[in-house]
């Protein structure tokens, strides 16, 4: 089996490093880093993309290949050198799952480096120290989070999974019984509403992450209409906190506030106009694509000043965009622009003061407002390690579910019913094969 | 007086149908053995239903056949009904099942054991077990009869089946006694306690038996026999007969109401029976408990074989007292003048916590004792035999200074059995079922001959003959399959025909032979008009190549898993560790670890409690103390 993991803290840094060991190394390779120039030469580092499952490029990256039995695990090995966002780590990691690879365990890196001769025996001594810590934590992490909605629904799903088995089962263990025969529509059904349930799960892992690191928030607007004092004003206000120490990509400023609990990602964006100069244009690209990237638009105009060209470029390209919320800066001073065209334009209009904090309250309620998750009871996957065992499960689902359709008989379909039922044990920690006889007495009269 | 009666290699205890397979292969592998029975007329007695396999037990035969066991043979030769169970839901699960004549099964048992060079059998209770002090352990030495004479032996193998302390329960009525009026086994459980083995106690049951005359089948369903040949053994030589048949009838709103109204009168119920009894082998006042909303149980009469008009009502197990049992069976229907022959019964025994025994089914306490069938908390005629065989062939391995055999999960049902009674214990008498199967789709009844027969070749109790035979089998398989793989076949009206025909997907460009062979609607015999250069090939084989193809996915998908288990299950742990030092390990792993002493690291990892922290930190340690 492939393993892989992150090497590297998961936090905002320079380079995140991911290792991959096992035989199918090279493979997961092939599949998620594509040279820029020229081919992989092993034990040399090698320019290229790294792709996300659907084939886009995710980052450029370094890439460095080992063979067995000269790398670290004695194992193939690779690793890969990327830019440290967290964003990307995870979509990298998401992306060598399904190329085959599955999650490492706490300390199975160096566990396997042990097993294959290459660490010595006090080396060996601090791993299990390792292993104990970290599996305790993480123990005490899963606990937790397992506890909730997500542990219920993985357990709701998976129990429909042993139930069908159990069905299966019950009647192929006991012919002579008044069982009701398993029809291949019931067994589809199933396993399709599995399906579905899984896959929303999977889903929600998109918006996990995004929860984890800070849902992004631009501020937009033409030059000088107040959008880095909004920036300091929203940073500053008493009710939202900073957490993080402010890092300038580029020309970007970024501030990481939190409101109502989530973690917002605002962007100061560099004024956008039309511009000669090569420099500022570049940066204006950058605004461009960071406003394109983000989950909401803060647009700000100047309320001191009448319409400019610029504003009228802002407005026929943001018009009609739900993410935008519209604030009308410098209540402080009068007030020249035409707020009713603006409000006719724009669903939520706000009207503020950055400088003195009037209205400020408003735009962090609406803020709130659209960064609430859509259900409160929505269970949110944020563990690579879950996301990689549901997408396992959920290929095994699917295989079962185009095996009943295609009529193959029940012996072959149940046995990815069961590894999926497996699979999910893995994340609640339940045993399958004593589940599903239990199951079996619990709900069929069966015995000579 | 006890006297000094001789000496044997091996003493077996109990002729039931573990005691019976462990006393043939040690002495068919050179040992000099014994087989002491409480009663000679009871050999391979078949106490409870009058027939053999089913789903899993059915697999478990088959395996025990390919090996070189007798079971299969005996069932077949005494056979009087033959059923292949399962057959439309796919070939994983196929099951043979046969209808034995229960004196005849008795009759060939008792002569395969008398006809066996090296065996000596004899009518003898075996009252102790007599051990000396070897390497600061205790080693079997030899065993007493309950008149006094000593057997000196090297290794005894207890298959007391449901005999020790064994109890009658019927109603409010409990007797001391063993099935079918045999004495119990009443000594052996306090030498056994003596010696330290932990004893539990569980419980079973078995349906009335009736007569034939006082019943009226013809408002009953009939159920016959397959018409196509079917059988257990893979030795073709054998015919099985098909000349009995069952009925099937039903319990209703009457039956449950009278049980209702007397559920007081059941000592399960009043709290009496204090074993614990087996959940799929629950009683009939258990089924109308649990399942109040059925509103009918089936209930299957079997007869117990050709000579006699006793028939087995299947479905109708009950430990209620007599005057109760014949309200409830005469409200059935086709039963209402019914003449009941034995009422049914309940019935408690000792037997051992299995987690006390080695995956040799040696006892970790004492050298030279072994463990086998009911004793070690199983339940049924085949998980006995299978171990009893296993046993045998360990006790013997050990005394010929050989290696130990121990089959693994991915191998054979047999090895499933027996890892999971070992690993992981029993709280109630352990039935084989298909599900305990991880490895199912390549672990099938028609391919154990393949899966065991090098094992039982090497025992040197397979025939050269019969393994070449095996191979050849599989090879000839194995080119089809290739044939299938290259043949292409070009479109054509006779091959549109047969596809609309199945209603099959049409083929514009041409189609490999084995593509078509993997449409789960098409099969191979039916696609034969298309494939004219097909060889002729007897049954099994044509069955074989269909399914390795047809299924060929799934079962690559299982043995690559098989092998990775195997991986593990190879890196052995040395037998003297003494967890409870290992302070890497949590206290929960040290303990559990200490009790099972798994064999390897495969094993440490399904032990409940475990984790995989524990396991890697236990196999640095163990590197670590290997350097």
């Amino acid at each position: 089996m492939t393993i892989a993991a992150l090497a590297t803290a998961p936090q905002r840094s320079a380079i995140g490093v991911i290792r991959i060991s096992g035989n199918g190394a090279k493979d997961v390779i092939k599949h998620v880093f594509r040279p820029k120039y020229g081919k992989i030469s092993v034990r040399r580092l090698t320019l290229g993309y790294l792709l996300s499952a659907s084939g886009e490029r995710l980052d450029e990256v370094l890439c460095a290949v080992f063979e067995a039995p000269n790398s670290y695990t004695g194992e193939d090995m690779a690793e890969l050198y990327c830019h440290g966002s967290p964003g990307v780590l995870e979509g990298a990691l998401r992306s060598i799952f399904a190329a085959g690879a599955r999650q490492a365990l706490p300390g199975e890196f160096t566990k396997r480096a042990f097993l294959n001769g290459k660490l010595d025996l006090s080396q060996a001594e601090a791993v299990i120290e390792l292993i104990d810590s970290e599996s305790e934590a993480e123990a005490v992490n899963a606990a937790k989070h397992l506890g909730g909605t997500f542990g219920q629904k993985i357990k709701s799903i998976r129990g429909e999974l042993i139930s069908l088995e159990a069905h299966f089962f019950a009647l192929i263990d006991y012919p002579d019984e008044d069982i009701p025969e398993f029809s291949g529509s019931e067994a589809e059904k199933i396993l399709d509403r599995a399906e579905k349930e899984l896959d929303a799960l999977c889903r929600t892992f998109q918006r996990g992450s995004l929860l984890r690191e800070g849902i992004p928030c631009a501020i937009a607007g033409s030059v000088n209409a107040g959008k880095s004092s909004l920036l300091n004003a929203l940073s500053g206000f008493e009710r939202s906190i900073v957490t993080d120490i402010p890092g300038t990509t580029r020309d970007i400023v970024e501030q990481r506030i939190r409101i109502g609990g989530v973690l917002l990602n605002l962007r100061d964006t560099a004024g956008l106009r039309d511009s000669k100069d090569r420099v500022e244009s570049i940066g204006i690209d950058r605004a461009r694509k960071a406003i394109d990237e983000s989950e909401i638009i803060l647009l700000v105009f100047d309320g001191s000043r009448e319409f400019e060209s610029d504003d009228e470029a802002l407005i026929s390209k943001y018009s009609g965009n739900n993410k935008v919320i519209c604030v009308i800066n410098k209540q402080d001073i009068e007030v020249i622009i035409d707020k009713d065209r603006i409000k006719s334009l724009f669903d939520t209009v706000l009207e503020l003061s950055a400088v003195t904090g009037e209205g400020l309250q408003e735009l962090i309620d609406e803020i709130g407002r659209r960064i609430k998750p859509e259900k409160s009871d929505e269970a949110l996957v944020t563990n690579p390690r879950y996301i990689e065992c549901m997408t396992r499960a959920l290929e095994c689902i699917k295989r079962a579910k185009d095996s009943c359709i295609r009529g193959v008989g029940f012996d072959g379909v149940t046995l990815d019913v069961e590894e999926a039922a497996r699979i999910l044990g893995e994340i609640t920690g339940e045993e399958t094969s004593a589940r599903i006889v239990e199951n079996i007495f619990a709900r069929f009269c069966v015995g000579k | 007086m006890r006297y000094n009666a001789g000496e044997f290699d091996v003493a077996v205890i109990g002729a039931g149908h573990a005691g019976i397979e462990a006393a043939l292969v040690c002495a068919r592998m050179g040992l000099k053995t014994l087989c002491a029975t409480i009663n000679l007329d009871a050999v391979g007695n078949l106490p409870c239903n009058p027939s053999i396999g089913g789903t899993a037990k059915g697999h478990l035969v088959r395996e025990l056949d390919a090996l070189g066991g007798e079971m299969g043979r005996a069932a077949d030769h005494t056979c009087i009904q033959f059923r292949m169970l399962n057959r439309s839901k796919g070939p994983a699960v196929y099951s043979p099942r046969a209808q034995a004549d229960r004196a005849a099964y008795r009759l060939y048992m008792k002569n395969a054991l008398e006809c066996c060079e090296n065996l000596s059998l004899k009518q003898a209770e075996i009252v102790e077990i007599l051990t000396r002090e070897e390497n600061g352990k205790k080693a079997v030495d030899g065993v007493v009869t309950h008149i006094g004479a000593i057997y000196k032996v090297k290794a005894a193998i207890v298959c007391t089946g449901t005999y020790l302390k064994s109890k009658i329960i019927i109603g409010d009525v409990q007797y001391e006694s063993g099935p079918d009026g045999l004495f119990p086994a009443n000594k052996l459980t306090d030498c056994l306690c003596k010696l330290g083995l932990p004893l539990v106690r569980f419980k079973t049951g078995t349906p009335a038996r009736v007569n034939a005359r006082s019943v009226d089948f013809s408002v009953m369903e009939l159920q016959e026999g397959d018409k196509e040949q079917v059988r257990f053994s893979f030795d073709e030589s054998i015919q099985t007969k098909n000349t009995a048949v069952c009925y099937l009838t039903h319990t209703n709103e009457e039956t449950h109401k009278i049980i209702r109204e007397n559920l007081h009168r059941s000592p399960l119920y009043s709290g009496q029976i204090k074993g614990v009894g087996v959940r799929y082998c629950p009683s009939i006042e258990d089924k109308v408990v649990r399942f109040a909303d059925k509103e009918r149980h089936p209930l299957f009469m079997e007869p117990m074989g050709l000579g006699t008009q006793e028939m087995y009502v299947q479905g109708l197990s009950s430990s209620m007292p007599e005057d109760v049992q014949m309200r409830i069976i005469r409200s059935v229907k086709g039963l209402e003048n019914v003449e009941v022959m034995r009422p049914a019964y309940a019935i408690e025994y000792d037997c051992v916590d299995p987690t006390a025994l080695y995956p040799t089914l040696e006892t970790k306490l004492i050298s030279g004792l072994y463990g086998a069938g009911q004793f070690n908390g199983t339940s049924g005629y085949e998980e006995a035999a299978v171990q009893g065989f296993m046993a045998g062939v360990n006790a013997a391995c050990k005394i010929l200074g050989r290696d130990s055999v121990i089959i693994d999960r991915s191998q054979a049902y047999i090895g499933t059995l027996i890892d999971d009674l070992v690993t992981k214990g029993t709280n109630e008498p352990y039935r084989m079922m298909t599900s305990r199967s991880e490895y199912r789709l390549i672990l099938r009844q028609d391919n154990a001959d393949i899966r065991m027969s090098e094992i039982g070749h090497s025992l040197g109790l397979i025939s050269d003959e019969r393994h070449e035979r095996v191979l050849k089998k599989y090879e000839t398989v194995e080119g089809e399959r290739e044939r299938l793989e290259k043949t292409n076949i070009p479109p054509s009206a006779k091959l549109s025909k047969l596809l609309e025909e199945k209603n099959s997907a049409p083929v514009t460009t041409g189609i490999k032979l084995a593509d078509l062979v993997r449409r789960p609607e098409l099969k191979y015999d039916e696609l034969k008009i298309i494939d004219p250069d097909r060889p002729e090939l007897s049954d099994e084989i044509r069955e074989q190549v269909e399914i390795s193809v047809k299924y060929e996915g799934y079962i690559r998908r299982q043995t690559a898993q098989a092998e990775q288990f195997k991986k593990t299950e190879s890196r052995r742990i040395p037998e003297d560790i003494d967890y409870t030092k290992i302070n890497v390990l949590r206290l929960e792993a040290r303990q559990k670890l200490q009790k099972i002493r798994p064999a390897n690291i495969g094993q440490a990892s399904r032990i409940s409690g475990v984790s995989p922290a524990d396991i890697a930190a236990l196999m640095i340690w163990i590197e670590q103390r290997r350097k």
